[in-house]
């Protein structure tokens, strides 16, 4: 038994293959681990070699001796029979997490070895790299020519929604709506929301009954005054923005603010955030429980207070206007027709109201 | 110029093919290759052979403030619409960006269709001036972006049947003009080179007919002339791009003479699944037999939308309950139910599916 030409067998009965990479460096390899690449096993079934370092198997030039190694890795670890597609894919996440370059390269390798599962998963990486990236900076790190001309690169229209991070808001916002709204069964928020809102209330009140003669009117918010809270809020976020577009706009994309992130969660919050420009609450309101009513701490809950005083005084002139159409309207700037459908949508009539 | 320099180009695919339709505008801003590559058919199909495909649905929902649920909202309130995502996968929900300039919402009673990787709204009804729009917006999922289209042709017509052969033509038949004639007129658009065309008319007028592609053909089901006024027929007809003729009209197409709204087309042997009294019937060669029960009491469905193996189907159990949604695997006929984020309940006028 000449030891050039036969496999040498270790005492354990462990078998080797022999492979060379590009720079003609030889190693050996276990057998299960090398015939785990289809390119490998190949060329041992059909050719007999790789038995010993004479004979060993020209890898492609693709294949380099570090990322050898990490082939090997993946192989020797999914080789074995027993493990769960748990165990595998917690494996495949640490494993892919490399530089881009180098997860090319591995791509690149794999793929001459035909090793399909392990391209599926250094491509589907690279998808994912490429995703998250703005094109700027995929260009930059795949090396890719600045060539389209300004129209054919188009702002991608992002939706709000698809930011994962305001996706995990909503999901956090959902969840504190839902906590919001048992607690709004007891007793003691109830009274605080209403105190804050009793006053800005009763300031319109007064301007609107001592102002004008639009009695029903008067009439009418009072009536609405159990619901104020949300209309009202509306108001003074609408009027304190400026813009009465904001609530609306809440479900189209385009927005790229901080503050606008922050509205898609609940109209409730967003609302707080608009009406109390306090620069420092922002960053922590998004996961922060002390911004909930009832654990807000008297001094903040005062000033929130006077805040809330003083836009409703900012806005008392031209509240009646303000308070006519939002107790008519939702959108205050269409002008409504008198409708009713029949058929699959809701019938719904409506007062016709026009917007100057 | 290679997709990814340093990686061959079947291996670039690889990669491209693994973004997620999310990623699709970044893709095509980064350079002209990968642009080129995107827009490719063959990008689509291969996408889909490899399994990468995602399916998504797309409705035309009405928008849902959860603050404004209760109250004097509900009443001075017509539906304002805009288009929702919905992919089944994932259950994950998200909103289109409303076309540049638009201002009310989409037009009631529009219909929607998916050729390729567009979505093609046609028609409806102007939110504000109530009349009949021929215009057609495209959304391309590629570039994220919407681009208008050309207008349909003729007299402007509303509800009408509408369907796509998911690829490269959108069919438009029937519906009614300005003096609520029924037409038996069809017309069809190509997508790519936004042109219509005149089809040969249908034998019978079909107002607030249901359109739908199978079996390589378009079938313009049910619907009504213009001195049968509601009376819907049970009859259908199919319009054959090969031939450019319409069949013969099938007489008894429907069980019933009812409003052929959710009308979808069905799988394998299957011609039609529709919904009624809280059945999923399916038409195989003449026979209607009842295929699954709708869970959560919902009688009449108001939108049924169908991808491959599988029926969305959505309502409520009663007029002003809150909305349900259930998927129907057709092969093993079992239901999942689709949970509806507060943002995304309301009303469902239309929807199609796509998968890109």
């Amino acid at each position: 038994m000449s030891e050039g030409a036969m496999a040498v067998v270790k005492p354990e009965m462990k078998s080797y293959i022999w492979l060379q990479t590009a720079d003609g460096s030889i190693q050996q390899v276990e057998e299960e681990v090398a015939m785990f690449c289809p390119m490998i096993c190949r060329e041992v079934l059909q050719t007999g070699m790789g038995s010993s370092k004479n004979y060993a198997i020209v890898l492609p030039q693709r294949v380099n001796p570090p990322i050898l190694g990490l082939i090997l890795d993946y192989c020797r670890f999914h080789q074995v029979p027993g493990r769960s597609n748990k165990e595998r894919k917690t494996f495949d996440e640490r494993f892919i997490r490399m530089d881009t370059k180098k997860l090319c390269e591995l791509t690149s390798a794999a793929d001459s070895l035909q090793l399909k599962p392990l391209v599926d998963l250094t491509s589907r990486a690279l998808a994912r790299i490429i995703e998250g990236k703005t094109p700027e900076e995929i260009r930059e790190t795949f090396h890719l020519p600045d060539d389209l001309t300004e129209e054919e690169k188009l702002e991608p229209l992002r939706n709000i929604t698809d930011d994962p991070r305001i996706r995990l808001l909503n999901r956090l916002y959902a969840r504190k709506r839902k906590e919001l709204k048992e607690r709004e069964k007891l007793k003691s928020v109830e009274v605080e929301e209403e105190r804050v809102d009793e006053r800005s209330v009763d300031d319109l009140l007064t301007y609107i009954n001592s102002g004008d003669d639009k009695g029903v009117r008067a009439n009418k918010s009072k009536k609405k005054n159990r619901r104020r809270k949300d209309p009202l809020k509306d108001a003074l976020s609408n009027k304190a923005n400026g813009d009465h577009e904001d609530l609306e706009a809440v479900p189209t994309a385009c927005s790229h603010s901080e503050a606008k992130d922050l509205e898609v969660a609940t109209p409730h919050k967003a609302l707080k955030l608009q009406d109390f420009p306090l620069g420092t609450f922002s960053p922590k309101l998004e996961f922060d429980d002390s911004y909930m009513d009832d654990d807000l701490d008297p001094a903040m809950r005062e000033e929130l207070d006077r805040e809330v005083e003083d836009f409703a005084r900012r806005l008392n002139p031209d509240w009646p206007e303000r308070i006519q159409e939002i107790l008519c309207l939702d959108r205050p700037e269409r002008k409504l027709l008198p409708v009713h459908i029949n058929g699959t949508s809701s019938s719904c009539a409506c007062i016709s109201l026009d917007r100057r | 110029m290679a997709l990814i320099p340093g990686l061959p180009d079947d291996i670039a695919r690889e990669c491209l093919i693994r973004v997620p339709y999310a990623g699709f505008s970044t893709v095509a801003s980064t350079c002209k290759g990968w642009k080129a590559e995107i827009e490719l058919p063959q990008f689509r199909s291969h996408r889909k052979s490899a399994g990468h495909s995602q399916v998504i649905l797309v409705m035309a929902q009405t928008v849902l403030d959860p603050a404004r649920s209760i109250g004097f909202a509900k009443l001075c309130h017509v539906p304002v619409y805009r288009l929702t995502t919905f992919e089944p996968v994932s259950g994950s929900w998200s909103e289109l960006p409303p076309p540049p300039g638009f201002c009310g919402g989409f037009p009631m009673f529009c219909q929607l269709a998916a050729a390729g990787s567009d979505l093609v709204v046609v028609g409806g009804l102007d939110p504000v001036s109530w009349e009949a729009s021929s215009s057609v917006y495209i959304y391309s999922f590629i570039t994220a972006a919407w681009r208008h289209g050309a207008d349909m042709p003729g007299r402007p017509r509303s509800f009408f049947g509408c369907a796509s052969d998911g690829d490269r033509v959108v069919l438009v038949a029937g519906g009614h003009d300005n003096e609520k004639n029924a037409l038996r007129s069809a017309v069809a658009y190509h997508v790519e080179r936004d042109e219509w065309a005149a089809l040969p008319d249908m034998s019978r007028e079909r107002d607030e007919c249901k359109g739908i592609f199978h079996g390589s053909k378009f079938h313009v089901i049910g619907g009504y002339g213009t001195a049968m006024q509601g009376k819907f027929e049970k009859s259908s007809e199919a319009f054959d791009t090969a031939t450019w003729q319409w069949g013969p009209v099938r007489e008894d197409a429907l069980m019933a003479s009812t409003c052929p709204r959710t009308c979808v087309d069905g799988d394998v042997d299957d011609h039609l699944y529709m919904c009624r009294d809280g059945d999923v019937l399916a038409l195989r060669g003449s026979t209607w037999r009842v295929k699954a029960k709708i869970p959560g009491g919902v009688a009449n469905p108001s939108h049924v939308t169908k991808w491959q193996g599988k029926l969305l189907v959505i309502g409520s159990a009663r007029a002003g309950e809150p909305l349900k949604a259930y998927v129907l695997e057709t092969r093993t006929c079992t239901w999942t139910n689709v949970e509806l984020p507060e943002k995304f309940s309301g009303h469902v006028q239309v929807g199609c599916s796509m998968e890109i």
